[in-house]
């Protein structure tokens, strides 16, 4: 069976082959002009970046409002805001030389003072995720308009600055924020920025209109006329949508993967999968140590060996997806240590380890039950709770499923961790120190999101994860992240069972998709529509 | 007076054919772990399988590969199961708000007829829906969730049957020769108030299946257990390609409202009949 | 003067109701798990402090009986209170989307009973005939049908294989039209919504008109315009279908009430940005205040459309009017 389903998938891709070929092929000459209708299905209240820091708020807001850098091909970082930027030996400051001749949208200049402003007074106190990598900035001199130097209180590694600047480094206007209360300001939903494209209105329910930035720093961009978000939250009308040609693009899969086959044959729309490369999702199952069973390593083991990667793979991500191997996905070639691998598919193994821990098959062949809450984020997480209860129930542990909404499983699992089993989609944000090493570290409070509250505690992995987060060094870095990829593999604190990224489903006339690994949260300025 | 009643029913075309649906429905559903064996939530074959190609899959798999016969054998069981408890519930609940209501009157009888009223405006999925958000979805939660917007109807029912009633002859000798109010509410009013309570339990029935179907369709179903709505919910990714994972199940929720309003309906039309007579 | 009676009794009568709804709405999502904050952090993650003055800046301090009191104080002064979702007032996101609900609405509405009613008018014209009985066996198909069944079949009909009708939204994007062509675009994206939404009920008005002049056609008076050799067509209008609209009328007001619930379901499946699907994130949001303002706007407008009703009713049948409500 699984073979079947491998073979949907490259049927899949060869469907696609054509539409990428074609763009070469082409190669025609960018051609201005256009308004572009994309498909969101979320709405986000608050759409300021600098302050929000998720995918759902880039979509719309990383064409508005600009960061330092952009990341690259191959991982590199390209200049946007920033053209240079430089790390002390130290670890202490770091040193951004901004672009000349950038204008506000409402006409003031761009100047290091708004980088200042944004770093102190948004990115660190307020960001859900500058709180962590800026926790120790210090300071942001400017001894020129053109110059930005970050300084740190603690060591903190240039590599994870880096890293962390394209997701954390939006910058807002200060002439607009200063003396405000910045969480209230209007800004935060009437977006003014310095992108290629200016936030006009938005009708809740309906949506976002962008249109052209005439006065962008790099002239003759962008490209299109304008970028109409309509709001489609149900998932089946996007596809007949983008059949129809009332909208040109739907990215972060909202075309349902079991629908890609049949679309990608559509004459006139192409299916894209790259341009997510560096917004990897990873589904996993937290393990609560707090139960007994769960505490014992042996279970966990016997758990990840109960699951078959490959099969969820093929039949729940229908291929467009891999088989995970540990916290940091293959794609990043920096940090992934090749030699640690998590427990692999052995149901017998599984049933022995099981045995050996003292959990013998009792009435009806089941050992002991667990409560199962697959988040809701994803159709995959729910689908993968169907699956592993099934897989659970082959070595007999019987996994009751409890199905909670977006509010009620975050409080349940990270705040009242009253659960045995969850199913979650950690993002890994280009360096495990941003949002990865908080799924090992021990003796988090209670309330944290995405966090380990399920009671992992180990001195080994504690002292790793805090020895990283300061070491300057490069190499060292690295080696240590290594480490924590293998220690995490031996004691499985949770089971890490596939890593994913989104596809976009286009029209064929939408020139330039896809061509840098974050580019559905990015500007969009190149982006354009042939006739 | 119950067992002319039934012949009168089934003698209607409707009422015969609608019985014979539910009859049916019920003996799939309580086969249903006898006729599949292991649990219809398992994938058991190639996903997407089209119907009479798989001698094992009759009509075909779903999306991950489960058996959507299976399926649809096992979710008649959750189905009826929750529409019937559902009925049982709104009309013991509601017969018994009706009886207080209409015995007690005054105060109390003004009380539980605003809340009744209070209660009707709420369309009763919005009231099901937001119970069964914040409550979590398990049946006894989705029973009690529709049953919370179905005893108006009931209750309405019974309290102008029992103050039709209540100051009727007979009831008055009830008094008179000394027996509690219950017992005389239980034994003079509501075998009175039955047969429109009866047809009543029809339209509930219909409802109560409709609204599940609907809740497991918002994702709102009980996860461990199969469930129509949720088969055409998970279906829906598919439509396109497969119409058949949204189609049977569909046909299946309709047969069964279907089934449940026919009966209704013939009951009604002997009932009418019976009258004019 | 009977009419000004009525609206009074209405009107104070809609007082404890709407004081009920509301503390239901409040106590229910306030014993939600998970409360606004929760919600929020879900989609964007943060650290302990973050989720501290997320709470705190959503005002969700305190005890929940703080927050009730709060809320009825403001109630008093005509506030409504602050969207947590929306982070405006809940007034105004309300007053955002109840006309487009509305819309939909009359658009149900109108389309179910006209197009019911003529059913039912040909049905009940000839009882037991083979019209009457082609016209039961499709209503009754009609009924059974769920309604987000219906709206996915009707999008698989006529907006992809046939794709004649668009299948979301309000409004064609990207070329916005004024005037005349805008009403007629709006016009033409709710004809989808208003089928699946109306399927139903329209089945309810042809069966209600049916029956009621199934009964009236065995009525003395009926017999008695036969003997005196009216013409047929006016027995069939006079005698037959006027006494059998009241309960055609009946249905309008129950229609209303109803709506509100298939339109939480047809509004997501069609993208349409109403009151129904504001219930709906208003409950994943675990924004009380919005869950409250929406049921309390939602049984507003029920009850009025129920006292208009019961004005109609008044209006064409004195006798109802007498004997109280």
């Amino acid at each position: 069976m699984p073979g079947l389903t491998r073979r949907t998938f490259m049927a899949g891709t060869a469907a696609m082959v054509p539409a990428l070929g074609s763009r070469a092929a082409f190669a025609q000459q960018p051609r201005r002009g256009g308004v572009l209708v994309v498909a969101a299905d979320t709405e986000p209240r608050n759409l300021n970046p600098a302050l929000v820091a998720s995918n759902g708020v880039f979509y719309v807001a990383s064409k508005v409002i600009e960061p330092l850098a952009e990341m690259g091909p191959d991982g590199s970082l390209l200049p946007r805001l920033a053209t240079a930027w430089e790390g002390s030996a130290d670890g202490r400051s770091v040193r951004f030389t901004l672009r000349e001749g950038v204008q506000w949208h409402d006409g003031r200049p761009f100047t290091s003072a708004d980088v200042a402003f944004s770093a102190l007074q948004l990115w660190k106190p307020l960001q859900n995720l500058g709180r962590i990598v800026f926790k120790d900035l210090e300071a942001v001199d400017t001894p020129d308009a053109k110059t930005a130097i970050l300084r740190f209180s603690a060591p903190t590694p240039f590599q994870l600055v880096r890293n962390a600047v394209p997701a954390l480094t939006a910058v807002v206007p200060k002439h607009l924020y200063e003396g405000t209360d910045i969480n209230a300001n209007p800004a935060n939903t009437k977006l003014v920025g310095t992108g290629p494209f200016r936030f006009v209105e938005h009708r809740p329910g309906e949506y976002y209109r962008l249109e052209r930035n005439p006065n962008y720093w790099e002239s003759g961009k962008p490209y299109l006329d304008g970028i109409v978000y309509q709001v489609l939250p149900d998932r089946a009308a996007i596809a007949a949508a983008l059949e129809a040609d009332r909208i040109q693009l739907a990215a972060f899969s909202a075309v349902p993967l079991a629908d890609l086959e049949r679309i990608g044959k559509v004459p006139g729309v192409k299916v894209v999968t790259e341009g997510y490369e560096g917004i990897t999702y990873q589904l996993t199952v937290e393990m609560n140590h707090r139960r007994k069973e769960l505490a014992d390593p042996r279970v966990r083991r016997a758990i990840a060996h109960a699951i078959d990667r490959q099969f969820v793979v093929d039949t729940i991500f229908l291929g467009y997806a891999k088989a995970s191997t540990g916290p940091v996905p293959l794609f990043d070639k920096q940090f992934y240590a090749a030699d640690a691998a998590m427990p692999a598919f052995d149901r017998a193994r599984a049933n022995a380890l099981l045995d050996e821990a003292g959990y013998p098959r009792g009435a009806g062949g089941t050992r002991f039950q667990l409560r199962l809450l697959p988040a809701p984020w994803f159709e995959q997480t729910r689908q993968f709770g169907d699956y592993l209860r099934q897989a659970l129930r082959a070595v007999g542990i019987d996994a009751q499923i409890v199905n909670n909404d977006a509010a009620a499983h975050t409080r349940a699992v990270y705040t009242d961790r009253s659960f045995d089993l969850a199913i979650g989609s950690p993002v890994y944000r280009n360096d495990p120190a941003i949002s990865t090493t908080i799924l090992y570290q021990g003796g988090l409070p209670a309330g944290v999101p995405f966090s380990n509250q399920y009671g992992y505690d180990s001195p080994a992995m504690n002292d790793i994860i805090a020895k990283a987060a300061v070491a300057v060094d490069e190499g060292e870095r690295v080696r240590l992240y290594r480490d924590f990829e293998r220690l995490a593999a031996e004691d499985v604190p949770l089971v890490h069972v596939a890593e994913f990224t989104f596809i976009t489903v286009a029209r064929d006339r939408v020139r330039n998709v896809a061509n840098n690994p974050r580019w559905a949260t990015s500007h969009w300025s190149d982006t354009w529509l042939a006739s | 007076m119950g067992s002319a009643l039934a012949f009168r029913v089934a003698r209607t075309w409707q009422g015969g054919a609608g019985a014979f649906l539910i009859l049916l429905g019920a003996l799939v559903a309580l086969a249903a772990p006898a006729l599949f064996t292991g649990d219809p939530l398992d994938v058991v074959a190639r996903p997407l399988t089209r119907p009479f190609t798989n001698p094992l899959v009759p009509l075909g798999t779903d999306r991950l590969g489960r058996d959507i016969l299976a399926g649809l054998v096992h979710g008649a069981r959750g189905t009826l199961l929750i529409a019937g408890s559902v009925a049982a519930i709104a009309l013991i609940a509601g017969a018994a708000v009706g009886t207080a209501a209409g015995y007690l009157g005054g105060i109390a009888d003004e009380v539980l007829m605003r809340i009744a009223d209070a209660t009707q405006t709420v369309p009763g999925f919005v009231l099901a829906l937001a119970l069964v958000s914040v409550a979590g979805p398990s049946q006894p939660v989705i029973v009690l969730a529709i049953a919370a917007g179905a005893w108006t109807g009931p209750a309405r029912v019974v309290r102008a049957e029992v103050l039709s009633l209540k100051e009727r002859p007979f009831v008055e000798a009830s008094r008179l020769v000394g027996r509690r109010p219950l017992a005389i509410a239980f034994q003079v009013v509501l075998p009175n108030a039955l047969t429109p309570l009866i047809a009543l339990a029809a339209v509930i029935v219909a409802a109560a299946i409709l609204s599940e179907s609907a809740l497991a369709f918002l994702g709102l179903g009980d996860p461990n257990a199969a469930s129509w709505g949720a088969m055409i919910a998970e279906g829906r990714q598919v439509m396109r390609t497969a119409p058949h994972v949204i189609i049977a199940p569909g046909l299946a929720v309709m047969a069964t409202v279907l089934a449940a309003s026919l009966t209704g309906d013939g009951l009604a039309r002997a009932l009418e009949t019976g009258s004019s007579d | 003067m009977r009419s000004l009676r009525l609206i009074a009794q209405r009107l104070l009568a809609a007082l404890p109701t709407l004081l009920l709804v509301s503390l239901g709405a409040f106590l229910l999502l306030e014993s939600a798990p998970g409360d606004a904050a929760d919600a929020y952090l879900a989609q964007t993650g943060g650290d302990a402090g973050f989720a501290a003055e997320l709470r705190q800046r959503l005002g969700l301090e305190g005890t929940p009986l703080d927050r009730l009191a709060a809320f009825y104080a403001g109630l008093l002064q005509g506030d409504l209170g602050t969207s947590a979702l929306f982070n405006r007032p809940v007034l105004h996101v309300i007053a955002e989307r109840l006309p487009t609900t509305l819309l939909l609405m009359a658009a149900a509405v109108s389309f179910t009973a006209l197009v019911g009613s003529a059913l039912g008018l040909l049905a009940g014209v000839r009882p037991g005939g083979w019209r009457d009985q082609a016209i039961t066996v499709a209503t009754l198909g009609l009924l059974a049908m769920p309604n987000f069944w219906l709206a996915l079949l009707l999008v698989l009909l006529f907006g992809v294989q046939l794709a004649w009708l668009p299948t979301s939204g309000l409004q064609s994007l990207g070329a916005p039209k004024t005037g005349l062509a805008a009403a007629l675009d709006m016009a033409w994206h709710l004809v989808l919504p208003t089928l699946a939404l109306g399927a139903g009920y329209l089945a309810l008005y042809t069966r209600t008109l049916r029956a009621g002049m199934a009964a009236t056609w065995r009525a003395d008076h009926v017999r008695a315009a036969r003997a005196r050799g009216l013409a047929e067509r006016r027995v069939v209008w006079r005698a037959v279908a006027r006494p059998a609209l009241l309960p055609v009328v009946v249905l309008l007001g129950q229609q209303v009430g109803t709506l509100f619930g298939g339109s939480v379901v047809t509004e997501t499946v069609f993208g349409i940005p109403g009151l129904g699907r504001l219930t709906y994130e208003a409950v994943a949001g675990r924004d009380t205040l919005l869950l409250v303002g929406v049921v309390m706007a939602g049984t507003v407008v029920v009850i009025l459309a129920n006292l208009l009703v019961d004005l109609l009713l008044v209006r064409l049948d004195p006798r109802i009017g007498a004997s109280g409500g």
